[in-house]
């Protein structure tokens, strides 16, 4: 055994493997408590469309009057104002919905919303501009400094920190694939809540009235989400029936989505994750180049003859194209890859695939190759 | 790191594929600092497989000081304490149960592959008072800062300081002594 020389670097990379399949079991697990933790929290959030309305309106009238007005307001046909609201509001949505492009201001607690690489100083409620571009482009200027740009076709995020000069990309999402809950951008992440309120008008839609924003004259509709979604409130400037203005609470903060202009012309730029020369970006392993062999032989599972054409690729996460190769003449492949854990899956005609983990801990320096070996199944 | 709170931030809200990187990013070094800090494979796998579960189920709470990396490793060594002190309270209380720690978790498998090297690591550790241990572990292994250290052991930094001094040249002499071996 060797002496302890460097008693610090042996701490930290003292070798240590783990079992790929216990990985992926308690993976499972956590992944598990997740989603039921996910699905907890949006049932416990009820919209109470009648809370509301007893909050604004109505404080001491006796009960029988509200059942009345819940009458008015399921019924939908009472009333002008209200009449008028129902036909109105699928008008008043079009535009959020039929949007390709478009800009708006988003003011919320950036503390209280996890966005803590911005820094607000002393002022968690920041106003962001936000541009969007459809399909699954948006950057968020913050008056900080700071720029989000998150762009789904590239499946890429990136955040400028101009103060330190410092850009950090991320691989969020293969490229290509729009999600379709937007993350980053608030505005267009209202359209299903929308659409799903379109469809039961009556029972989630309330119009507000007419109201004064900052010298526009207004109307307003509240309209009450299913499930996970907070409720919103938006208002449109009564002339063009163009909203303006959306309040989107969630639990206890609420956020403002104002100035909203509709289908701007935008510069592709605006959405680059490419980050500004001068500024250092903390490679990314995905930026690196790959310095990790893989190996192996791949060999009919039946007859243990190598298989010649076999492909093998990694079948992991990261930007494509994904790295490869293709078995020669005695069955053997060899390529170079990043050092991080991903599945490799290998294939042949007339074979089942078969895939395999690259797990547990490896350092280039000490381990230069991986040697994965596959024995494929006949069809 | 910046990917780091992009990760969280990405946690806390809804992202499963955040979770995921965590969990792989972190998880090896969390298995090494519980199996350094216990000497007992099977105890430190539940203790890292029940945190993770448990980190996954309330995102909401996360409030994210420092690094992740020192906040998870925090995370892990308060569960060793805790386990320490069920540990010894069932040895005062005469108890003999053949498992100390009672996890919630099922693992078909073993998780940890332990090297030869990993082992005789791990016994020089068993060999140290426990503060020195922790110190070392939680500094060389976690990451985690002096002073970050010195809350959690309630002392002050030169303290913490010396125990790491101490710690890594008995552990030298533990090492140098079974080398000559």
């Amino acid at each position: 055994m060797r002496p302890a020389e460097n008693i610090e670097n042996l701490i930290k990379n003292a070798e240590m493997d783990t079992n790929a399949n216990t990985d992926e079991a308690v993976l499972g697990d956590v992944l598990k408590a997740f989603e039921k933790s996910k699905s907890k929290k949006s049932a416990s959030i009820q919209p109470n469309i009648w809370r509301k309305i007893m909050k604004s309106r109505i404080t001491k009238l006796a009960a029988a009057a509200v059942i009345i007005i819940a009458m008015l307001i399921g019924i939908g046909h009472f009333g002008s104002s209200i009449d008028g609201a129902s036909v109105a509001f699928a008008d008043v949505v079009r535009p959020l919905l039929a949007a390709e492009t478009g800009s708006f201001k988003m003011t919320i607690d950036v503390a209280a919303s996890g966005l803590d690489w911005i820094n607000y100083g002393n002022e968690p409620v920041q106003t962001i501009e936000v541009v969007f571009a459809e399909p699954g482009r948006t950057r968020w200027n913050i008056p900080t400094g700071e720029v989000l740009v998150a762009n789904m076709q590239e499946g890429k995020l990136m955040i400028l920190i101009p103060a330190k000069k410092e850009a950090a990309v991320m691989q969020v999402g293969p490229p290509g694939v729009i999600p379709r809950h937007n993350r980053f951008n608030k505005l267009l992440a209202l359209r299903p809540l929308i659409e799903s309120a379109l469809e039961t008008e009556d029972e989630s839609v309330e119009f507000l009235g007419e109201r004064e924003i900052e010298g526009l004259t207004v109307i307003g509709y509240y309209v009450s989400g299913p499930e996970h979604h907070g409720d919103i409130t938006i208002w449109a400037d009564s002339e063009t029936k163009l909203p303006v203005q959306i309040e989107q609470s969630m639990g206890t903060q609420t956020v403002v989505i104002s100035e909203i202009v509709y289908n701007v012309e935008l510069d592709e730029s605006l959405f680059s994750v490419q980050p500004p020369e001068e500024y250092s970006a903390p490679a990314s392993e995905e930026d690196e180049e790959p310095k990790f062999v893989v190996t192996g032989t791949v060999t009919d599972a039946t007859t243990g003859q190598p298989i010649a054409g076999a492909k093998v690729t990694d079948d992991g996460y990261g930007p494509e194209p994904y790295k490869g190769a293709i078995t020669d003449s005695e069955g053997k492949y060899s390529y170079l890859t990043w050092p991080e854990e991903h599945r490799i899956k290998a294939e042949a005609p007339g074979y089942k695939p078969q895939r395999k983990g690259i797990t547990g801990l490896f350092h280039v320096e000490s381990e230069d190759e991986k040697v994965i070996d596959f024995a494929l199944e006949p069809e | 790191m910046i990917e780091d709170k992009l990760l969280i931030w990405r946690f806390k809200h809804g992202s499963a594929d955040a979770l995921c990187r965590i969990y792989k990013k972190y998880k090896d070094n969390l298995l090494r600092l519980a199996s350094a800090l216990l000497n007992d494979t099977s105890a430190a796998e539940d203790i890292v497989h029940d945190f993770f579960v448990s980190f996954a189920q309330s995102p909401e709470k996360l409030k994210l000081n420092g690094s992740l990396k020192s906040y998870l490793a925090t995370c892990v060594a308060n569960r060793v304490r805790n386990a320490n002190i069920a540990r010894r309270r069932q040895e005062t209380a005469g108890l003999n149960e053949a498992e100390s720690a009672v996890s919630n978790s099922k693992r078909p498998e073993q998780w940890i592959i332990c090297s030869e090297q990993l082992r005789q690591l791990n016994n020089a550790f068993a060999q140290l008072p426990e503060q020195q241990r922790e110190v070392i572990i939680l500094h060389a292994q976690g990451g985690m800062r002096f002073k970050a250290i010195a809350e959690l052991q309630d002392v002050s930094i030169n303290t913490i300081q010396s125990r790491y001094r101490y710690g890594l040249d008995k552990l030298r002499s533990i090492l140098d002594s079974e080398a000559e071996l």
